[in-house]
């Protein structure tokens, strides 16, 4: 990718528990360009939630970034101090999370929220600050933002919520907005609110996106490019149409397999086995144990991705 | 509901329940300033080894309802008639037969199993509570019904935390299934787990249905979900039934909009499909605040002047399909 | 290490059981450990030190009053020439048997009422409340002072004031655990399935609350030695020649320029109690948490 916004190299966060450490993130790359929506999608465990945490250096003892590289636009964000860090998160790279309920504080106006984080990374005066928070509550859908910006978080609804959450992430018009599983709370209808809007954000102010979930639905939705996460590695990654057309890696097809879509009508599969302990991961390639084609080298050798020169990989010995 | 000859052979009738819950303001003198409307007269059948799909989104009322299904609490209007008796207004002892014959599986695999008691002691306990079996017996089916869900007898002596979701799941069942009931009320079963888990218990489920002349409610907010695993389906919105009809007249043929705009909400994991989405506007009404007629015109993308001002109730649309709507056939 | 593991195998805990994590929790910490050892001394010494001795802590020896402490008598002897350690062991004896008693009673009569008012709530949580509002009311010692100056200050009136005062706590901790355990799943499972409500309390419910009950309870052992010590020492409580804690530093206090080992070896013998519980219950505290158990 030419010029990409930014760029993960062999990024490892792990966890020193008393039982052991749990290698959490186990060399991860991938790239994001500019205007891109990027899906990272997994099961519990695989790591993607760390990893976009790792991103905003948001990981606290007992776990650690311990090697690789943040490249974005002309810095290392592992090497950034934290004052340097605290000018990156949420005015250049923002977060959501999936509780909205949780995100917003309970006892503060809504809007107040937002201008303050609006504040915090602007010179402006109070007046501009308010004018700017009412205007992405229009921008997110609120009706009667002139009102509802002195409300509590208590008198909206949990879709109206992430609503609010997106406008304060957004406030400070960040380059890159990590959402982390953000409609995974929300009822169905909501959900696909949310999805709209985020897909209309995305062309009106033409940001990146990193998207974290496991729901390969909202994927195929939103985003142009995928990552698939299991065991604290990228197994698969490329476009979302060739990969949903087409999936390499055997953890993908099978994952694509368990999906039950309306169409279903005969037995679904399921993957056998369990997702392995991230304390002592299965030698070689760690999908191995629960892989229909799991041969000699899949057992010692650990296939690694690529670096990002391809559009496309898999990290599998049937490749080659 | 219309008339039926054989009532008797359904299992389980729900009819006509309403239950609401007042809100009431002050501490000392408490007055009355409205009423949420949790369940607001609901009915239909379940048959034996049928398996019976409740859809709907958080506010809809499916979780009072299931809870009023299982007696766990009392609804202020209908009755519950479970195998021709009506167990509504039964308490106590006289309520245990009934309690034997319908269990429960919950969402979440990590509340439901007692954190401080074994795996045989978890499963076993409706034996215990009904006193139907003991010692040897009482250990040789629980060994049984451990088996049945694929869980090895080794695992008895073992407490939840070392499981995972997945297997937590099956003990849950097992639990459920030990005394061979003839309902398994399933509140979102496998919503908890990873997509790869999910269809193994779905299909442990279809499997120990065979085998065991199982009928199931199955809750859920994901249609997917219920449209596989259920022969007919009940979509809720507001504490009312709003579609009822079999699983796939539902899908295709459906005939509320509120059922076609949850088909086209849902996401689809096929991106080369373009899909006609109906994005519903404005949040759910609270159930505080029912709006007038139809509850579900201030959403609804084909309401019309009839929508606000008259209610309708469920009606038939065709044989074994019936819908609230005003205009069935447009949808 | 190896004498805990030889005990682990004496008690035979369940392998994976909640028992044998918390205990594996408690070996990781160095509070729990020092508090049980501090404690464990203590239990012994009070437990067979009297039989150990050669005296009785009543035996007066007026030509040696004060004496410092030296090999025939350690903790040198008090204003009648009785040796104090003979009397601290005694002494450590009624503390520990005041604290155990209290514990016990108070922590029987809260739990049990705790559980009722969480569990069915409505008029019997209100009045258990209301009940537990009015006597956390009265200042505790204040209210110990009065009703032993009226019904008699000795020491079974001091552990059943205390008793019966203290078991507020207990129940407002329990009452606050049931609120939240009674919506867990697995207590609706049990009422489904068809078991009866008081049999849910006590199978359920309360194996689920015994975390913070415990943890209380062993930092009420260090109020209730500090209580009888002090209710000791005011004269309301046991009255010399007991040998209580609190009557030993009494009789010293007069004398504390020219022998303060009288009053500060007693003394310090109660501050090691208290800090043995407090470190015991704090270090169960974390190990009782899961969330501050770090597995």
């Amino acid at each position: 990718m030419t010029n990409p916004l930014l760029k993960i190299n062999d990024l490892k966060t792990y966890f020193h528990t008393y039982n052991g450490i749990v290698k959490a993130v186990d060399g991860v790359t991938f790239e994001l360009g500019k205007g891109q929506t990027l899906g990272i999608v997994g099961e519990s465990g695989c790591g993607k939630s760390v990893t976009s945490r790792s991103i905003l250096r948001l990981i606290e003892s007992p776990g650690k970034i311990e090697s690789g590289s943040i490249h974005y636009k002309d810095s290392n964000l592992l090497t950034l101090s934290e004052s340097e860090m605290n000018s990156i998160r949420g005015k250049e790279i923002s977060l959501i999370f999936q509780d909205p309920l949780t995100s917003l504080n309970p006892v503060m106006k809504v809007g107040d929220q937002i201008s303050e984080a609006i504040g915090l990374h602007f010179d402006m005066s109070k007046q501009e600050t308010q004018e700017k928070a009412k205007k992405m509550l229009d921008l997110v859908g609120i009706p009667s933002s002139e009102e509802r910006y002195y409300d509590y978080p208590f008198t909206f609804s949990g879709g109206m919520r992430q609503r609010l959450v997106i406008a304060s992430a957004l406030s400070c018009d960040p380059s890159i907005l990590i959402a982390d599983e953000p409609t995974t709370n929300l009822d169905v209808t909501t959900q696909a609110q949310i999805l709209d809007l985020l897909s209309d954000l995305k062309s009106r102010l033409g940001m990146s996106i990193i998207l974290i979930t496991h729901n390969l639905g909202v994927v195929a939705w939103l985003c142009e490019y995928v990552a698939v996460m299991y065991a604290g590695r990228i197994v698969e990654y490329g476009p979302v149409k060739e990969i949903f057309k087409n999936p390499q890696h055997p953890y993908t097809s099978a994952l694509m397999e368990c999906l039950i879509t309306s169409d279903t009508s005969s037995q679904v599969d399921s993957i056998p086995g369990m997702i392995p302990d991230l304390i002592n991961p299965p030698s070689g390639c760690r999908f191995h144990p629960r892989c229909n084609h799991a041969f000699d080298r899949c057992l010692s050798d650990d296939p690694r991705l690529f670096t990002y020169d391809k559009k496309r990989d898999y990290a599998c010995w049937l490749k080659e | 509901m219309s008339k039926r000859s054989k009532s008797s052979s359904n299992l389980l009738e729900v009819k006509n329940i309403k239950h609401y819950f007042p809100i009431t303001k002050g501490v000392i003198l408490r007055k009355n300033i409205g009423t949420v409307k949790a369940v607001d007269g609901v009915s239909f059948e379940i048959k034996p080894k049928e398996t019976f799909g409740l859809v709907g989104e958080s506010g809809c009322g499916k979780s009072t309802l299931a809870k009023i299904i299982l007696q766990s609490i009392k609804p202020d209007e209908g009755n519950i008639i479970f195998n021709g008796t009506d167990v509504t207004n039964l308490k106590g002892n006289s309520i245990l037969p009934f309690r034997s014959q319908v269990s429960i599986v919950f969402q979440d695999p990590y509340s439901s199993l007692n954190p401080r008691m074994t795996v045989k002691r978890i499963v076993a306990e409706p034996l215990i509570t009904h006193k139907l079996a003991e010692g040897g017996q009482k250990d040789k089916m629980v060994i049984d019904v451990m088996e049945r869900v694929g869980l090895p007898r080794q695992m008895l002596d073992r407490y939840p935390h070392e499981f995972s979701g997945g297997q937590r799941q099956r003990i849950a069942i097992a639990r459920a299934l030990v005394l061979k009931p003839k309902l398994v009320v399933a509140d979102e079963p496998v919503a908890a787990l990873d997509v790869s888990v999910q269809a193994q218990i779905l299909n442990l489920m279809k499997e120990l249905q065979e085998n065991l002349d199982l009928a199931y409610l199955i809750i859920s907010h994901d249609l997917n979900v219920v449209k596989y695993m259920s022969d007919r389906i009940a979509v809720m919105y507001l504490g009312r039934i709003v579609e009822l009809g079999s699983s796939s007249d539902v899908f295709y043929k459906s005939s509320h909009p509120y059922t076609k705009a949850l088909l086209s909400s849902a996401p689809i994991p096929d991106p080369s499909l373009k899909v006609n989405r109906v994005i519903l506007k404005g949040d759910v009404p609270s159930p505080s605040k029912v709006p007038s007629g139809c509850a579900f015109h201030t959403r609804c993308y084909m309401s019309k002047e009839i929508c606000s001002s008259k209610d309708v109730s469920l009606t038939k649309v065709k044989d074994k399909q019936w819908s609230s709507c005003h205009f069935p056939e447009e949808v | 290490m190896i004498k805990l593991t030889k005990i682990n195998s004496i008690f035979r805990v369940k392998d994976g059981s909640e028992l044998q994590l918390v205990i594996r929790s408690i070996r990781k910490s160095r509070i729990s450990i020092l508090g049980i050892i501090i404690v464990a001394i203590l239990i012994l010494m009070g437990l067979f030190g009297p039989l150990l001795v050669s005296n009785t802590p009543y035996e007066m020896d007026i030509d040696d009053r004060l004496a410092t402490p030296s090999l025939e008598a350690p903790f040198g002897k008090d204003e009648f020439g009785r040796d104090i350690f003979t009397r601290v062991l005694y002494g450590l004896r009624i503390s520990l048997t005041v604290g155990i008693v209290v514990v016990s009673i108070s922590g029987t009569i809260g739990v049990f009422l705790g559980l009722v008012a969480g569990y069915y709530g409505g008029i019997s949580d209100s009045l258990i409340m209301r009940l537990t509002d009015i006597i956390l009311a009265f200042p505790g010692l204040v209210l110990a002072l009065a009703v032993a100056a009226a019904i008699g200050p000795n020491i079974i009136n001091v552990m059943l004031i205390l008793s019966f005062t203290w078991w507020t706590s207990y129940a407002r901790i329990v009452r606050g655990e049931v609120l939240s355990i009674r919506e867990e799943d697995y207590v609706t499972a049990a009422k489904v399935m068809g078991v009866k409500d008081w049999t849910v309390t006590f199978r359920h419910v309360l194996p689920n609350v015994i975390g913070p009950i415990v943890v209380f309870a062993t930092l009420q052992m260090s109020y209730a030695i500090l209580a009888e010590a002090s209710l000791s020492f005011l004269g309301v409580g046991l009255r010399p020649p007991e040998p209580s804690l609190g009557v030993i530093i009494n009789g010293g206090k007069e004398f504390l320029r020219v022998a303060p080992h009288v009053s500060a070896l007693s003394g310090f013998v109660i501050m090691l109690l208290v800090l043995g519980f407090n470190l015991l219950g704090d270090g169960l505290r974390d190990s009782l948490d899961p969330k501050m158990r770090r597995i």
